[in-house]
């Protein structure tokens, strides 16, 4: 095995197209769990620049390599992800965990996923020639899969500065440390004089990927916040067909569509 | 050659990038304080402290270590701090099989480091990633909340 140590992000894109099989290394909480074969391991931890959060007018802007604990403790990070980032692990892992890892893990179960389909983020991908901007649903394209070449590096996320009204974050775990999640949701929305002007729904651990299905938020556009409830059924009935769980260690296919119904109704009732 | 700091002092080693520093730990430094538990970073019974901050040693890779400062439960040992949590965990009978034990104590550590006054939710969400099979916990609350009472001004 050998280990490739840049200090700087320009040193990295030439090092990942210098050595294409080389394997991302960031926090290496999942990675040294897994262990996947490889030759080469290119660390990322040294890289100050994707360390850096910052803003400009319409945006926030993320590095791939902040950990959790440093999201949580910054003000411009939108309070909806450090809730979902709060219910991640324990200290010890929020220590060196990372967002770019949480979402190139690309795991249905990743927590910061949800919340960043609803926030509408997209990610920058950068290679020696290039950087390249799109949204993260494109990025991720299935379990482990992502639209990311053997001489690409995830740079930062990208967040359109934005304020709902109303935001609602429930993670289904064994227990609330340690644990990863059975079933999760976020819902944000906006009502303005009584109408439903935005509405973002996302649920994780249903499927191989986060789901968010635009045209069913699109279609309760502009509805009387007063009608809301008696559009719930149908609204549950929409989702209905995007919601397929499995089975596996953690939970059931119907346990997990269950409590995913729920907390969508809760969330629907609790609108105001 | 991936250099680092064990415990203060400077150290080189020559390995495969990959290797956990669990391992490194134990088998080439005889530190036999982190103990595996999981392996997976769900146990903490391998907790260190890097750079100031709680992290489960089965998850580092080597090759991410370099020049990082690792202080083990041999080196904290050798602190005030310590010998005040030590003695509490006695007092408030923490320890029993003492396997989590070195883990919780990093983790006290951690906890108190930043915050010299923790309420007993911030104690249970310092020590949320150490599993202990025996105490059912409370006694080891207890304990970190008298070494903050007792270790006045050393935090």
């Amino acid at each position: 095995m050998v280990g490739l140590y840049p200090k700087y992000l320009e040193e990295a894109v030439e090092m990942k197209y210098a050595h294409k099989e080389a394997k991302l290394y960031a926090g290496g909480t999942d990675w040294m769990v897994r262990h996947a074969e490889c030759n080469q391991l290119l660390f990322l931890n040294q890289i100050q620049e994707l360390k850096v959060i910052n803003e400009d007018t319409d945006n926030i802007y993320i590095g791939s390599g902040c950990t959790y604990f440093e999201l949580l403790n910054n003000d411009l990070v939108p309070e909806i992800l450090k809730e979902a980032i709060r219910g991640i692990a324990a200290p010890a892992i929020k220590n060196i965990g990372t967002i770019g890892g949480n979402i190139c893990n690309a795991s249905p179960a990743g927590d910061t996923l949800p919340i960043l389909y609803a926030l509408g983020a997209k990610v920058e991908v950068i290679s020696v020639d290039k950087n390249k901007i799109f949204p993260i649903e494109d990025f991720i394209l299935g379990v482990r899969k992502l639209l990311l070449n053997d001489t690409e590096i995830l740079k930062r996320i990208i967040i359109q500065k934005h304020e709902f009204s109303n935001t609602y974050y429930q993670k289904v775990g064994a227990r609330k440390s340690q644990a990863l999640s059975k079933a999760s949701f976020v819902g944000l929305a906006n009502i303005q004089e009584g109408k439903l002007v935005d509405l973002r729904i996302a649920f994780g651990s249903v499927a191989s990927t986060i789901i968010r299905v635009k045209q069913i938020e699109e279609k309760y556009i502009d509805i009387n916040i007063k009608e809301l409830p008696s559009h719930i059924g149908e609204i549950k009935a929409d989702y209905d067909s995007y919601i397929i769980p499995i089975d596996d260690q953690r939970s059931t296919a119907s346990y997990r569509k269950a409590v995913c119904m729920n907390l969508l109704e809760d969330f629907l009732r609790k609108l105001k | 050659m991936i250099n680092f700091f064990l415990n203060e002092e400077n150290v080189q080693i020559d390995c495969d990038p990959s290797f956990r520093l669990l391992d490194i730990l134990r088998d080439k430094f005889q530190l036999m304080g982190p103990k595996e538990g999981c392996g997976e970073g769900e146990c903490g019974a391998c907790a260190v402290i890097i750079d100031g901050k709680l992290i489960n040693s089965c998850l580092v890779a080597m090759g991410s270590l370099n020049n990082s400062k690792v202080i083990t439960i041999e080196g904290y040992s050798k602190t005030d701090r310590y010998k005040v949590l030590e003695r509490t965990f006695a007092e408030a009978g923490a320890v029993q099989c003492g396997f989590c034990t070195p883990g919780m104590i990093m983790a006290a550590e951690a906890l108190l480091s930043v915050n010299a006054n923790p309420t007993v939710e911030d104690i249970r969400e310092a020590i949320s990633g150490n599993l202990c099979r025996c105490t059912g916990y409370n006694m080891i609350i207890n304990a970190i909340k008298l070494a903050a009472e007792q270790g006045v001004g050393l935090w």
